[in-house]
């Protein structure tokens, strides 16, 4: 179920919520967690209902290894406990998301011709597959030992965050799940989560998705080589794009969080406000940079090892992100591309090399730019068609002269484009928004009304797009 | 300090219902489907009245049809197809028959579509006959589905109302994604305000033949025009027969054009070569998914026209070769088997030079206005040119044998030679090449006959 959807909005939430604050109003705690699970799985089961048993299974599976590797005395026996567990999620992940890779690999190194499996990938896999493992991995170090069952499965299957994140770690979502005072309505975390929810459905609806169908319908035919203008304009919008739906999921679920007075870690600060790849990365995607941060990179850096030190251990954690983003070569080059630029800028702020703003940011998203070519191509054929377009002047001049046809853009998309850009670099992004509302809410001189307008007319202008709401960019991950 | 996050709450709320009624007003005003215009009683094609193609939705407008003449004596015969359905227009039916029909042609034909729309009319209508038109490839594939407004059946279409509309396709074209009301504005393609009252009704008597040198088919309800405005950008104009003869105007080739159109457009059409086509006839694998779901629905339509006394005709149209790739096997002559235990029917798409010949096609899968002259004129008229067969359940095997012969000696050509040889333009099967007067005097004679 996507929340930006009629079925979702007046359906599917007020029932969960009221129901759920409903219960809390008799104090039925316990039945308000149960209810809530229960919502989370309806959520789940109307996104993917054939691979519904399978994910309740897993939830089931990775709670009692869990529960057993924290109770487990001998280390031997919790390490293999540990590895079980974590080979088994991703099996799991492995076989729905990796097997035609796989399979069209070996076709391709052996000449054979197995026929590739059809299958579709879980939604919201990759993402609960990474907090399961993260859930054994802290139960082996003794971290998860008095968990109720209940608070285990809420953090698991809370559905704000259950297809595409914010990647939550139970440290900071269980004891929120435990604690009481968050069991009753708050009507300040309820404007709060309707700023938020309403910031994600404009950007979603308003931004991302016309801009996301223009620039695919481009990158679905490159057969050739496209003059400079259109590579140029819609890898610009896929990268703009890009930045708006994923950021878009992150508020709504935020503000999804508020209504239950659950505080979802932030996912996106500016990243196209980056200075270098190195504060890119800690701006983009920040709890799946998180999550890889704690359970990869910090598992092999070791400063003491060869081969494990800081570039490496880069290079092999961008290597992972590439390959869990997308089962293709295509991912996993973009990931080693991301990597080396992070170690360049790693390199440059260790040895203080510090090249000037003017240079820096336009460098970076320049950068930011090619990379998305990289991730958004099908093949490495239709990335070299376009990077070659993008740098092939010879069209551009022919074009000026008037020997050749200039584009055309499609004029609302284009001014689209040009607010997303404006909105993308010197506009406060929606954090930065939150925290001065939050600021003005208790004031009595009624600054916070402005904002809490401004919410209702994004929220209204996206119910009229709502009739046509695509499927989120990260849900094929 | 609770009330002031209530205002806060209750503000947003406020402004969400303002922004939800202009929303409504937006896609009431601009109407980018064209549905309220239907609604003030108005019968038109929308697409006439600037509805784009992609907006379009002929069920929907076949439904408003129906429901702006109740219980009028407008019409006494309906006929239901799909696109393919369209050549076998209202003023034919009428030239041979006498009597008035209307037509709810929707594109891409479904029995499910077929069975309703006939349930509604008899259900208020006072009717005499119906004509339903298949085409093989129902029994296919499906319409697209997905929000795709052209293949949307209406909700009204279920309803039992006498007039008006249902509630739930008001919503639905109230809070229609916007997109199509700004990309109207956007477009200047908008009827907009001042246009959406300056529709004029459709005269009552439209549907009798030949009233008037303007009357096209875009004034016919549930047509669905195909051709127009693509061909004319693409180089070729709208010709000939329309001149003659108002309504008929698929026939949009110019004489000169039609090596080149035959040749790209029904042939070698989307791109595919010819002799690659006839692998799928051939060679490929048939699933006839709707084969059970569409007899029962021919069955519940057959039930209908005893209960309501109606006399029932059922045409299964000229096809030509290519189109025959996705459903002809075995499974398929079953399936007519079927069709003929419930019902006598006609066939005009057994294996003929008509339907063999691509000049008799605009693509692989529409025939010319020509080909849906002849037909009614065997139905009806003299058959000054012989074509199609009336198939019983008792003549069946007969008929049927004889399909399988043609098909299996074109299979054998196929295998033996990599292609199989059509008649070409000019040959005696070519309906494209006979001169005007000639059809426009068989019609006169048929106007004659029925008076």
């Amino acid at each position: 179920m996507i929340f930006s959807t009629y079925k979702f909005i007046f359906l599917f939430f007020p029932i969960t919520f009221c129901g759920y604050f409903l219960l809390g109003k008799y104090n039925q705690n316990v039945l308000m967690k149960i209810w809530l699970v229960a919502a989370s799985l309806v959520f789940y089961a109307q996104g993917d209902p054939n691979f519904f048993p399978v994910f309740v299974l897993s939830i089931v599976f990775n709670y009692i290894f869990g529960t057993g590797i924290g109770r487990l005395a001998l280390s031997f026996q919790k390490k293999g406990m540990l590895a079980l567990g974590v080979l088994a999620n991703i099996l799991l992940l492995g076989y729905y998301k990796y097997t035609n890779f796989f399979l069209e690999n070996v076709n391709a190194l052996t000449g054979l011709s197995i026929p590739l499996k059809t299958m579709v990938l879980p939604i919201g896999i990759s993402f609960f597959t990474f907090q399961l493992i993260a859930y054994l991995i802290d139960s082996y170090r003794g971290k998860t030992q008095n968990y109720d069952i209940l608070d285990y499965l809420l953090f698991i299957t809370f559905f704000p965050q259950l297809i595409v994140g914010p990647i939550i770690h139970h440290g900071e979502a269980v004891p929120q799940f435990a604690d009481e005072k968050n069991q009753k309505i708050n009507p300040q975390n309820m404007c709060i989560g309707l700023l938020m929810f309403s910031m994600g459905c404009a950007k979603k609806l308003l931004l991302a998705d016309p801009l996301t169908e223009n620039a695919q319908m481009f990158f679905d035919v490159v057969t050739g080589v496209p003059d400079m203008l259109s590579a140029w304009y819609h890898s610009i919008e896929y990268t703009v794009s890009y930045y708006f739906d994923l950021s878009a999921y992150a508020d709504m679920a935020i503000g999804l969080g508020y209504f239950f007075n659950i505080k979802l870690p932030e996912n996106f600060n500016s990243p196209y406000k980056a200075r270098d790849f190195q504060d890119y990365w800690r701006r983009w995607h920040m709890t799946l940079s998180r999550f890889l941060s704690d359970y990869v990179f910090r598992s092999y850096y070791d400063k003491t090892k060869r081969f494990h030190g800081y570039y490496a251990a880069t290079m092999v954690t961008f290597f992972v992100s590439g390959f869990w983003h997308g089962a293709g070569w295509t991912f996993v080059a973009w990931g080693l591309v991301n990597g080396a630029l992070v170690c360049v800028a790693a390199y440059l702020n260790r040895k203080e090399i510090h090249i000037p703003g003017v240079l820096a940011y336009p460098l970076t998203a320049l950068g930011v730019v090619l990379c998305r070519v990289l991730f958004v191509s099908d093949s490495f054929e239709t990335a070299s068609f376009v990077f070659r377009g993008m740098f092939q002047f010879r069209d551009l001049a022919q074009q000026f002269s008037g020997a050749l046809p200039p584009p055309s853009f499609d004029m609302k998309l284009a001014l689209l484009l040009l607010i997303g850009i404006v909105v993308c670099w010197f506009f406060p992004n929606s954090g930065q928004i939150r925290e001065r509302f939050i600021a003005r809410l208790d004031e009595k001189s009624g600054r916070a009304y402005p904002y809490i307008f401004a919410a209702g007319v994004l929220f209204s202008l996206s119910l009229m797009f709502m009739n046509k709401v695509a499927t989120f960019l990260y849900f094929q991950f | 300090m609770k009330n002031h996050y209530k205002k806060l709450i209750c503000s947003f709320v406020a402004v969400v219902l303002v922004g939800v009624i202009g929303f409504a007003g937006l896609n009431f005003f601009v109407d980018p489907f064209g549905y309220f215009r239907l609604s003030e009683g108005f019968i038109t094609n929308l697409e006439s009245i600037g509805i784009p193609a992609g907006a379009r939705n002929t069920r929907l407008e076949a439904v408003c049809a129906l429901k702006n003449t109740l219980r009028s004596d407008f019409y006494q015969g309906l006929i239901v197809g799909g696109s393919k359905s369209e050549v076998i227009t209202a003023e034919l039916m009428q030239t041979y028959t006498g009597i008035k029909y209307i037509g709810c042609v929707a594109m891409y034909g479904e029995f499910e579509y077929y069975e309703k729309i006939i349930r509604f009319a008899l259900q208020h209508q006072q009717l005499q006959h119906i004509v339903l038109h298949l085409s093989g490839i129902e029994i296919w594939e499906n319409p697209p589905s997905g929000g795709i407004e052209t293949y949307r059946t209406p909700d009204t279409i279920t309803t039992q109302m006498d007039s008006g509309y249902s509630l739930k396709d008001t919503l639905y074209y109230l809070f229609a994604d916007a997109n199509n009301a700004v990309n109207s504005l956007w477009s200047g393609s908008a009827p907009g305000f001042g246009q959406r009252f300056s529709i004029q009704p459709v005269p009552e008597d439209r549907y009798s033949p030949f009233r008037s040198e303007n009357q096209t088919l875009s004034q016919q309800v549930g047509i669905s025009d195909l051709m127009d405005e693509s061909n004319i950008s693409a180089g070729t104009a709208r010709i000939s027969m329309a001149k003659v003869i108002p309504f008929y105007y698929r026939d949009v080739r110019e004489i000169e054009e039609k090596n080149t159109w035959a040749n790209n457009n029904v042939l070698n059409a989307y791109g595919i070569p010819y002799n690659s086509q006839l692998a799928q006839l051939f060679v490929a694998k048939k699933d006839l998914i709707n084969k059970n779901k569409n007899i029962e629905h021919l069955r519940n339509i057959i039930n209908l026209c005893n209960v309501y006394n109606v006399e029932f005709t059922l045409i299964l149209g000229s096809t030509f070769l290519i189109e025959r790739g996705s459903y002809e096997c075995p499974e398929y002559w079953d399936y007519l088997h079927q069709i003929a235990q419930l019902t006598d029917f006609y066939d005009f798409s057994y294996f003929c030079d008509i339907n063999m010949n691509p000049y008799n096609f605009i693509d692989p899968t529409h025939n010319l206005d020509f080909v849906a002259i002849v037909m009614i004129d065997n139905l009806y008229g003299d058959g000054v040119i012989p074509f199609g067969q009336k198939v019983t359940a008792e003549n069946f095997d007969e008929y049927i044998a004889q399909r399988q012969s043609d098909y299996y000696a074109l299979e054998r050509e196929y295998m033996e030679t990599g292609t199989v040889q059509l008649p070409g333009a000019g040959d005696e099967s070519d309906l494209s090449a006979i001169p005007g007067e000639f059809w426009l005097e068989m019609l006169s004679r048929a106007e004659k006959n029925a008076a």
